[in-house]
């Protein structure tokens, strides 16, 4: 199976090393790097061309919903996922029309995560027509 | 700002223990003070946080500062205030709707329940960055955009928004709502397009307690929120039939009922709708009602596209670029390629897409010069296009001068390359005629009578001026189109008539379009 490569952004280091001892036991996943901010977040997409990047929502300096709509605008744009704390309709909106491709709970991360990084990975595998940009 | 960060202003040691306690179950991180003078203001912002925790208090003139500095940022996260403060909501130096109540001992659906709306509220701030600017630009577009909602605003009237997505449909409604006599009340936003069908109907109504699986409490409804102010409908047209019927009855009755709920409730909200799609095409289709299209037009707004529009390019980007520095990201210089670049590119995403890339830009290359070459593919594609081919790159044809030095380079930019293509361009750029048109012509010149009288001189018989006048504006109706190729967006502005009204004059005349709007 093609390797998953991810960048993960929290602005909580103990959130982000639980998050990649997890990950770490995924097989076909590869943390790429680490952010802890959104404008971190963008440079580090730019820089490391990452197939998912999964961007808390409420970080400090900027969020994750603004640094979706800027990571989406640079070539051939990551899959990004939204992580929030607060799951709800409205929550939801505003991520997907900041240009997310999913939402996931902050609550249930890992359990949350793992099926959208197969199915991100399925689509890939299949053939490479769809970008998920859209 | 962050959902995680909580502030905790509390005297009491083991009150505070027990909320911070609460709010680390809850998944978030509190940072306790005893008082308000722990914090040094000039290295904290008020949206590092994403509510204020306030309990005991020993200096209220000290706090009441404290409020008064937290009041300087718009949006400012709200106040959570135990019962001892319940009494002094006037005094924390903040605008009382920001002082939220919670009881002691805490409940944890209430403090969940304020710190979900409070993340909420931040999110509306980042999200609509523009909120207060208006439509940007001098362009002819702008300002008649400008003209219209300066027009419309006093008066209740239903607007209907349309325009491509990003050309800021809801900075025009929140113009709208800015300028009317509604502007003190709220202003709710609800897109329908991303909310999923079987929610819609309790996103706008409410629901009761146990109205449906999952409805553990009673809740407001958009419209409810709105009450006193202004409800965007965003993306109506992507709205479900079952539920354009309700809201329908809705603008029509001025009530509904929540979900699962029997009494009736009246509301005094203005409504405004917006949409990318085209909803004639859509009612031909079946999958928008025409009355309800009827009761949302009453004043239609149609925004211009950025590539209407390109004259605007520098000065939007200026615009841009100092929001930001104000808000303390890098400063953005476009150099005079990469600008040149930009005007050549079609903006499909429009002013939120510019947006979006100048933000991307100050991040990735602050305070230095951005030239093509940092531009990301898609934004230097024409642009290299034009100029491996020795050609022109399309500029922006500015009316006026420009008042920065970026239009200077740009314009010197443009005579250097456009110089020997200049009769090309004009001979593109000439009205083409219809082949009618053309025969006319030619048989004026072989046989030196003009093909048709003049068409402002009355013939010795006379006319009958209303099929006269109707045959002329059949005829450029016709040219019109042929010129822009068909899409009728371009048409109108050709025109000067708004693409609703040139719709049914083409309906009127029977003109076949092809419909490049979708």
């Amino acid at each position: 199976m093609t390797v998953i490569r991810l960048l993960i952004v929290d602005d909580h280091d103990a959130f982000l090393n639980a998050a990649e001892r997890h990950l770490r036991r995924v097989g076909h996943v590869q943390i790429v790097g680490r952010g802890r901010n959104g404008i971190e977040a963008v440079a580090l997409a730019d820089e490391l061309k990452p197939d998912i990047v999964v961007l808390d929502l409420a970080m400090p300096e900027m969020g994750g919903l603004q640094a979706t709509r800027l990571i989406k605008a640079q070539d051939d744009p990551p899959f990004v996922v939204v992580a929030s704390h607060f799951d709800d309709v409205e929550h939801r909106e505003h991520a997907q029309r900041a240009g997310a491709d999913a939402f996931i709970s902050k609550l249930n991360y890992i359990a949350e995560l793992l099926p959208v990084i197969e199915q991100h990975a399925g689509s890939r595998a299949g053939d490479h027509a769809p970008r998920d940009g859209e | 700002m962050s959902e995680s960060r909580i502030l905790v202003v509390e005297s009491d040691d083991a009150r505070a223990e027990r909320l911070c306690a609460l709010l680390d179950f809850l998944d978030f991180t509190p940072k306790r003070v005893g008082a308000v003078d722990e914090l040094d203001l000039a290295r904290v912002k008020a949206r590092d946080w994403l509510a204020i925790v306030v309990g005991g208090v020993e200096d209220l003139e000290d706090f009441r500062r404290f409020g008064a500095w937290l009041s300087k940022s718009p949006l400012h996260p709200p106040l959570l205030a135990l019962p001892a403060l319940h009494g002094v909501v006037e005094q924390l130096g903040v605008h009382p709707e920001q002082v939220w109540a919670l009881d002691w001992p805490l409940r944890h659906p209430q403090l969940e329940g304020h710190l979900r709306r409070a993340s909420l509220q931040a999110l509306r701030g980042e999200d609509a960055p523009q909120r207060d600017a208006g439509p940007e630009g001098q362009s002819d577009g702008v300002r008649r955009l400008r003209r219209m909602i300066e027009q419309v605003a006093p008066f209740d009237t239903t607007v209907l928004i349309l325009g491509e997505s990003g050309t800021g449909k809801e900075v025009a409604a929140r113009a709208i709502h800015a300028a009317s006599a509604r502007s003190k009340g709220p202003f709710v936003a609800l897109n329908c397009g991303a909310v999923p069908a079987e929610l819609l109907e309790s996103e706008l109504f409410g629901h009761e307690k146990g109205a449906f699986t999952g409805a553990l409490a009673a809740r407001k409804g958009r419209f409810e929120m709105a009450e006193g102010g202004t409800l965007l409908l965003d993306e109506i047209g992507d709205m479900p039939l079952p539920m354009q019927v309700k809201l329908l009855r809705v603008l029509q009755e001025r009530s509904f009922e929540r979900v699962g709920g029997t009494q009736t409730l009246k509301c005094n909200v203005r409504v405004i709708a917006a949409t990318h799609r085209n909803l004639e095409d859509q009612i031909a289709r079946g999958g928008f009602r025409e009355d309800l299209y009827y009761r949302l037009n009453v004043f239609p707004i149609e925004m211009p596209a950025l590539r209407e529009r390109i004259d605007d390019l520098p000065a939007l980007v200026q615009a841009i670029g100092t929001r930001l520095a104000d808000d303390g990201r890098g400063e953005v210089r476009l150099g005079p390629d990469a600008m040149a670049a930009l005007a050549a590119y079609a903006w499909p995403g429009n002013v939120r897409e510019l947006h979006n890339l100048i933000e991307r830009l100050a991040v990735l290359h602050p305070n230095a010069t951005v030239t093509a070459a940092d531009l990301p593919q898609r934004y230097r594609s024409a642009y290299d296009a034009a100029v491996a081919r020795g050609e022109a790159p399309m500029i922006p044809v500015t009316a006026r001068p420009l008042d920065d030095g970026v239009a200077h380079a740009l314009a010197e930019r443009v005579v250097g390359h456009s110089a020997s293509k200049d009769a090309n361009a004009a001979s593109a750029r000439a009205p083409v005629l219809s082949e009618a048109e053309e025969l006319a012509a030619e048989r004026a010149a072989l046989f030196g009578t003009p093909a048709a009288p003049a068409l402002d001189a009355l013939p010795e018989e006379g006319i009958d001026l209303k099929e006269h006048i109707a045959a002329i504006e059949e005829k450029l109706l016709r040219q019109a189109l042929e010129r822009a190729e068909g899409v009728v967006a371009h048409a109108a502005t050709l025109l000067n008539l708004r693409r609703t009204t040139l719709v049914e004059k083409l309906r009127k005349y029977g003109i076949e379009r092809d419909d490049g709007t979708e």
